[in-house]
């Protein structure tokens, strides 16, 4: 077997389900020991549960400094220390710039945005002991061209790639990389939700495989992603095969933000 | 009178100094109405006496969304309409992602980030019935690259990127046009701040000059910018000559990004 | 008069029709000396004529074909010579055409290169000294949005437009201590004699349906960006007057898009 993260100490965000979900149970079939983090105390049992003793799992309030710390902390305590941080969490929320309510841009800053900084911030100081680490931000399509209808997740998205790059070149130094994953969409629970509501909003059926047949047609592969796809990508960015990549935010979307 | 803004209406904010004071001249100069709106109430006043009839002042925390509403409101009823925004106003802040604080991380997303969201969330109403506008966000260098020492302004200045291009898709077909200015080091009184606590891309210092030359000196162009720099391009973009262009964050930095 | 070029030379290539023409128009309206350079001797004669009717002796014309080196050369002497120096250069000069990645030939791609990408290099090799000598200037080259992302059909264009921008940040970075400045230009569709003659050898414009009226099919054309409108010569004039100018001094190995939106989203 191949074990691409034998001997990894990782921390997965958003673990509860979907994506860090995939991620989670990835890393640990490649050798990692994984705590599992999600605002979903059900869902990240769950996760952990499957995969089994080389996994825990915390509930863990992302937008909360002190429930962060404590979660890294927990990490180090349960398996001694911390080489990899997937800071996956986060929301999906329409909105356009005119209509947001104040309230609704905090709060997706807060998620979307501070999380990962918190997560960040509390990492760092690990990998820096261990000598080195690799750190993974969740952003998005949206954290690299506009589309509409979606104005605060944009900018929080946005703003991860900045601080992926600015993290990236200050820590770079003391071998911690800093990359972050840009996908376009993946039928993930997320938002598979939010096209089930959009339908019944509208009165009309649906099924997930007729939707991705619909919006398909704009990627140059001719598919929606994966969850396999982003947890392939954010193994490759954990492990030590991606050494010399800092810095950058890797377009996940079957082409679309070349063309 | 060249009149490059004849008959255009224009607010900027962060006008009491620097590079706001500056771009409210020029644009008064080329035939705009200009609201100059800033915290610093005898800074904006002191603008607005130089330029003249052709501007008034408003102390605006653009903070908060009810004095940045109330700013739209008075530019428009005293001089009709709106079709420049120009939301420079912005902080500077050394931090690196360890030692800042959630309140440092905080504040500079509410007065970098959340306040540019909220200068375009009023303009916009405005702009769509004065059937088109130009929306100008200040963002930096910093939100293109990764810069030691600036964590959260780097997140809240690729943030700006990210509302920019997002603003840009779903009210271009309204005509309004959203871009942003992304300056390296224009020496103003902010940055003179920044670095005096250790920050920006010569790693800042006790010898200011020193730190000039030294920062000088990674700029291809061999200089720091001026205000006259980041003035002509807000003009430029403020202008129908820039009318097809949207959704573009333009580096002015000597080259620095390029290299 | 205005003036934001005064005191200027320029050298404009493919200023006989379309982004050239309006440009050297633009550039001489600004009050600069201009260097008007075609391939199409007859035709950049009547635009540097119409430029001196309203500024007496603001334009040279020249026949040039930018796909030979020492034509380019003698391009940049015979300016210099006739107006005292070189300050701006905008490296316009170029062809379009259609072609898959398999259905492209060799001449097909070689004659790309050489005119799209070479030409390019050649004329900013030939500029620079005259440039340092100068002081400083500013050179202005154009790319495309397929610079910058993949569009149908065009893979030597777009490999000769991509080029253009890393030239253009090379030659930035490397002579902006000289106080050189370098900058791309990135259109989208613009409806010039040159996107004429692509959309005749396609058999349609851009996301037109067959058979549509040009106007139509100019329409459909400028759905594809935020603006939704297609590009006129006006605006890449504009942007080439900004970056040409000293209003743009500290503005240097950017590749800045022009066109409506479309690469931001």
């Amino acid at each position: 077997m191949a074990r691409r993260l034998a001997g990894k100490v990782a921390i997965v965000t958003g673990a509860g389900s979907g994506i860090g979900r995939a991620a989670s149970e990835l890393f640990a079939a490649e050798g990692a020991k994984v705590m599992c983090a999600d605002i979903n105390e059900a869902g990240v049992k769950e996760t952990a549960a499957k995969i089994g003793s080389a996994a825990r799992a915390r509930k863990t309030d992302v937008t909360q400094p002190d429930q962060v710390e404590q979660l890294v902390a927990e990490a180090v305590k349960a398996f001694g220390k911390l080489d990899v941080m997937y800071a996956n969490a986060g929301i999906g929320e329409a909105g356009n710039a005119i209509d947001l309510t104040i309230e609704q841009w905090n709060r997706m800053i807060a998620i979307n945005l501070t999380s990962v900084w918190l997560s960040s911030k509390y990492a760092l100081p690990e990998m820096i002991k261990a000598g080195g680490g690799s750190i993974i931000n969740q952003s998005s399509t949206a954290g690299l061209i506009g589309i509409p209808g979606i104005v605060h997740y944009s900018a929080a998205k946005t703003a991860v790639v900045g601080m992926t790059r600015q993290i990236a070149v200050e820590y770079g130094p003391k071998k911690i990389r800093v990359n972050a994953i840009c996908p376009s969409t993946i039928p993930t629970p997320l938002v598979t939700t939010v096209w089930e509501m959009k339908a019944k909003a509208a009165g009309t059926t649906w099924s997930v495989e007729e939707h991705e047949k619909n919006t398909s047609e704009k990627y140059p592969l001719r598919r929606l992603g994966r969850l396999s796809d982003c947890a392939n990508l954010a193994l490759f960015l954990a492990s030590d095969e991606s050494s010399w990549i800092t810095g950058y935010a890797v377009p996940l979307d079957g082409g679309l933000t070349a063309s | 009178m060249a009149g490059r803004l004849n008959r255009k209406v224009a607010i900027v904010t962060g006008a009491g100094s620097g590079i706001g004071r500056a771009a409210a001249t020029l644009f008064a100069a080329e035939g705009a109405k200009v609201m100059c709106a800033d915290l610093n109430e005898s800074g904006v006043s002191e603008t607005v006496s130089r330029i003249g009839a052709s501007a008034i002042a408003a102390r605006v925390d653009v903070t908060v969304p009810a004095e940045v509403e109330r700013m739209v409101a008075s530019t428009v009823k005293a001089f009709g309409k709106l079709d420049v925004m120009y939301a420079n106003a912005g902080i500077g802040e050394a931090g690196n992602a360890i030692d800042l604080t959630f309140e440092q991380w905080n504040r500079m997303i509410a007065i970098n980030l959340t306040s540019v969201w909220l200068s375009s969330k009023y303009a916009l109403p405005e702009m769509l019935k004065a059937g088109g506008g130009s929306i100008i966000n200040q963002s930096s260098l910093a939100g293109l690259v990764g810069i030691g020492g600036i964590a959260h302004y780097s997140a809240a200045k690729a943030g700006v990127i990210g509302l920019t291009r997002q603003v840009a898709v779903e009210y271009g077909p309204k005509k309004v046009r959203c871009n942003a200015i992304c300056p390296g080091t224009i020496f103003t009184p902010l940055v003179e701040t920044v670095w005096s606590k250790g920050g920006g891309v010569a790693g800042g210092g006790a010898d200011m000059e020193e730190t000039k030359k030294r920062s000088a000196l990674r700029y291809p162009m061999g200089r720091l910018g001026e205000l006259a720099d980041c003035a002509n391009l807000a003009l430029f973009l403020a202008s129908d000559e820039s009318s097809w262009i949207t959704g573009y964050a333009v580096p002015l930095d000597g080259g620095m990004s390029a290299a | 008069m205005a003036g934001r070029l005064n005191g200027k030379v320029a050298i404009v290539t493919g200023a006989a029709s379309g982004i050239g023409r309006a440009s050297a128009e633009l550039f001489a309206a600004e009050g600069a000396k201009v260097m008007c350079a075609d391939i199409n001797g007859a035709l950049v004669e009547e635009v540097a004529a119409g430029i001196n009717a309203k500024s007496a002796g603001a334009a040279l014309p020249l026949t040039v074909d930018v796909g030979q080196p020492a034509g380019i050369e003698r391009m940049v002497a015979d300016t210099v010579k006739a107006f005292g120096k070189l300050n701006v250069l905008y490296a316009n000069a170029g062809i379009g055409d259609a072609a898959t990645a398999e259905s492209l030939t060799i001449e097909g791609w070689n004659r790309m290169i050489a005119i799209n990408l070479t030409s390019v290099w050649l004329s900013c090799k030939y500029a620079l000294p005259h440039m340092i000598a100068a002081g400083g200037g500013s050179i202005v080259n154009q790319s495309s949005l397929a610079g910058l992302i993949g569009v149908p059909s065009l893979p030597h264009y777009a490999a000769a437009k991509a080029g253009v921008i890393g030239l253009t940040r090379q030659i930035a970075v490397e002579y902006g201590p000289k106080g050189i400045r370098a900058n791309a230009i990135c259109p989208g569709t613009i409806y010039t004699p040159l996107v004429a003659t692509v959309w005749e050898r396609r058999g349609v414009g851009y996301g037109a349906s067959p058979g549509a009226s040009l106007a139509e099919q100019k329409k459909q054309a400028g759905m594809g960006n935020p603006i939704q409108r297609m590009g006129e010569v006006e605006d890449c004039a504009n942007l080439a007057l900004f970056l040409a100018s000293d209003e743009s001094g500290w503005i240097t190995g950017t590749a800045m898009p022009l066109d409506g939106g479309r690469s931001a989203g």
